[in-house]
């Protein structure tokens, strides 16, 4: 398993996607920084600081950077696979598909939780750059623990998306715009069961965010809730990866074969 | 009774309706090159796959070293290198380092292999240059480095010099003989060009619409194959009563009043000259006719041919 987990960080040296996905999360702080600078006077967050910047990032992480960026780099990653027709020579490795594909959601984690880092890095440039008072040490650490965090979470419930995608190599791009709707969908579960159980929501609860000045939220979210709703994510991920096979010929080419049926005893010699 | 590596029992893969392969029974003895010999679409690469488990026959057995393929492919494949269809590597690294990552995978223990396997093949160790920037026949000879790198006992190569130029092609075939005479590994290779497995196989089996129409060694396939005697004479009437009342033969058939061939070799040809000669008749033209490999092929397949 960490032989797999090994060669998948191999695999990634000049993948394009993640420049996508280093620049997409750069958006991340950038799009809150313009924001507020673009809006009216009264809508503006009263003494913007940094911590309000990396609050304001790690929402909009969730709601819609983070869930789009990793279903999009996920659902890459695997449909290579398909694509460079490399699959063949994993499993007569012998790597069982299942085990493959484990180890393949196990790295692509690992990747998300850089991307949480690599997030709060940036929005610190970000906040950096622009200036904003209060730049404190605690105020980094608690940004950084969330960020990780978050990204940890929000990868356990894309999971499911990123292994149905990856039955049918080329939907992941389908499954990147799902998980985006899903994300920005927490807006939607402002309070009883379903805000303390809607998976994304429950991300939020499980590194202590306040959503209520974003999504309008009335209760505090529940970490027992919020586990039990991530859990059951996690859980649909594990039995869809141990129901899983290998798509059988998955690249279907019909090639052209120069044996028309009539051909056969067409010219018989002698 | 020969050792078999891999031995079949009707193996069969439908897709849809269709039999892509229709009850094989292939039989590769240990140390020997088998060659499976097939038209575009006869089944050559469906039956490798389902000997790699890379797809589930519909029915039937594999045995490989004796055991069935089904329930030990964890043992029996790391002992086997392959190559199916087109070369299949990540296009983002180099040659070495898309050799690392199954080096890594299989947890080769020897350093060099990737350098030793590279070597083989003709490709430079640590180049630059990405596998997607790399030639047809660079990508393959690539593939048949992934095959050997791991020194396995038994090699399934479907259709290895595909897109290799002349001197690539003689390479292989010499470090393909070599591996299997100086290093007693078995090969499975599968070919649609006649010429190629005829230089290269000890056995063949020739695969049409799915179903195996012929296996033996070269030798004997090349003893199989039709011979005669052709004559060119006044009267075949005449000649055949020779043959029949004089030479007590009667493998023989009459083409026209002038064309006869006679299918028994045992006899000699002066012989008959002289017998027709003496009893009046004018022989024009008399030549021992070999049937090619190939015409043989073309016999057996319907009319249809091989490559
Ligand atoms: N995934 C698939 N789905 C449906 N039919 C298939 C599939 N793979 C192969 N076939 C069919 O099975 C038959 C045998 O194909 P196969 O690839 O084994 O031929 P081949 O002998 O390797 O030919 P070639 O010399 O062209 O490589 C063909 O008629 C092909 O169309
Ligand atoms: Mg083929």
């Amino acid at each position: 398993m960490l032989r797999i987990i090994k060669t998948e960080f191999m695999k990634i040296k000049r993948y394009h996607i993640l420049l996508i996905g280093l620049i997409g999360m750069l958006c991340s702080p950038l799009l809150q920084l313009f924001s507020q600078m673009v809006v009216n006077e009264e809508y503006k967050t009263p003494n913007f600081d940094f911590a309000a910047l990396a609050e304001m990032t790690v929402w909009g992480s969730a709601q819609v950077f983070m869930p789009a960026l990793f279903t999009l780099i996920g659902g890459y990653l695997i449909s290579r696979e398909y694509s460079d027709d490399t699959l063949k020579n994993i499993l007569t490795v012998p790597v069982s598909f299942r085990k493959f594909l484990a180890g393949k959601l196990v790295a692509i984690g690992l990747l998300a939780m850089l991307f949480g880092v690599y997030c709060f890095g940036v929005t610190t440039a970000v906040g950096i750059a622009a200036g904003l008072p209060d730049i404190k040490v605690s105020v980094l650490a608690i940004a950084l623990l969330q960020m990780t965090g978050l990204a940890f979470w929000v990868y356990i419930v894309v999971v499911p998306i990123i292994v149905i995608c990856s039955k049918r190599p080329g939907t992941f791009m389908g499954g990147s715009i799902m998980a985006f709707l899903a994300g920005y969908a927490i807006l939607f579960f402002k309070q009883g069961l379903l805000r303390q159980i809607y998976p994304f929501s429950a991300a939020l609860t499980m590194i202590g965010f306040d959503t209520s000045s974003y999504s309008g939220t009335s209760d505090k979210g529940s970490v027992l809730l919020a586990a039990v709703s991530l859990g059951s994510m996690l859980l649909i991920a594990v039995v869809l990866v141990c129901i899983s096979k290998a798509p059988e010929d998955a690249h279907k080419k019909k090639k052209a074969k120069g044996r028309g049926g009539s051909s056969r005893r067409g010219q018989q010699q002698r | 009774m020969p050792e078999y590596i891999i031995e079949t029992k009707n193996l069969t893969k439908k897709y849809g309706t269709q039999k892509s392969v229709a009850s094989l029974n292939i039989h590769v003895q240990k140390g020997r090159i088998y060659g499976l010999l097939g038209r575009n679409g006869a089944g050559k690469t469906t039956t490798m796959k389902m000997l790699l488990g890379l797809t589930a026959p519909t029915s039937g057995e594999i045995k490989i070293w004796g055991k069935s393929l089904h329930g030990n492919e964890k043992k029996t494949l790391s002992r086997i290198g392959s190559l199916i269809e087109s070369p299949g590597f990540y296009p983002n690294l180099t040659g070495t380092e898309n050799l690392r990552i199954f080096a890594t995978l299989r947890g080769v223990p020897n350093n060099h292999a990737i350098e030793d396997a590279l070597n083989l093949v003709g490709l430079p160790y640590k180049d630059k240059k990405l596998f997607s920037q790399y030639s047809l026949g660079m990508k393959q000879r690539l593939a048949i480095a992934l095959a050997v790198m791991h020194d396995p006992e038994l090699l399934i190569l479907d259709e290895p010099i595909n897109g290799l130029d002349p001197i690539g092609i003689a390479e292989v075939r010499s470090f393909i003989r070599q591996l299997c005479d100086e290093r007693g590994k078995t090969i499975l290779i599968s070919s649609h060009i006649l010429s190629e497995i005829s230089l290269l196989a000890d056995d063949i089996g020739i695969i049409d619409h799915g179903a195996l129409l012929d296996e033996e060694s070269l030798a004997r396939l090349e003893q199989k194959s039709n011979k005669h005697i052709h004559f060119t004479l006044s009267n075949t009437a005449q000649a055949a009563r020779i043959l029949e009342l004089q030479f007590k033969e009667n493998q023989f058939s009459i083409l026209d009043d002038h064309n006869l061939q006679v299918h028994n070799l045992a006899i000699p040809v002066s012989g008959m000259i002289t017998a027709f000669v003496e009893n009046g008749l004018e022989v024009s033209e008399a030549h021992t006719c070999e049937e090619s490999l190939e015409d043989y092929f073309k016999r057996i397949t319907g009319g249809e041919g091989i490559a």
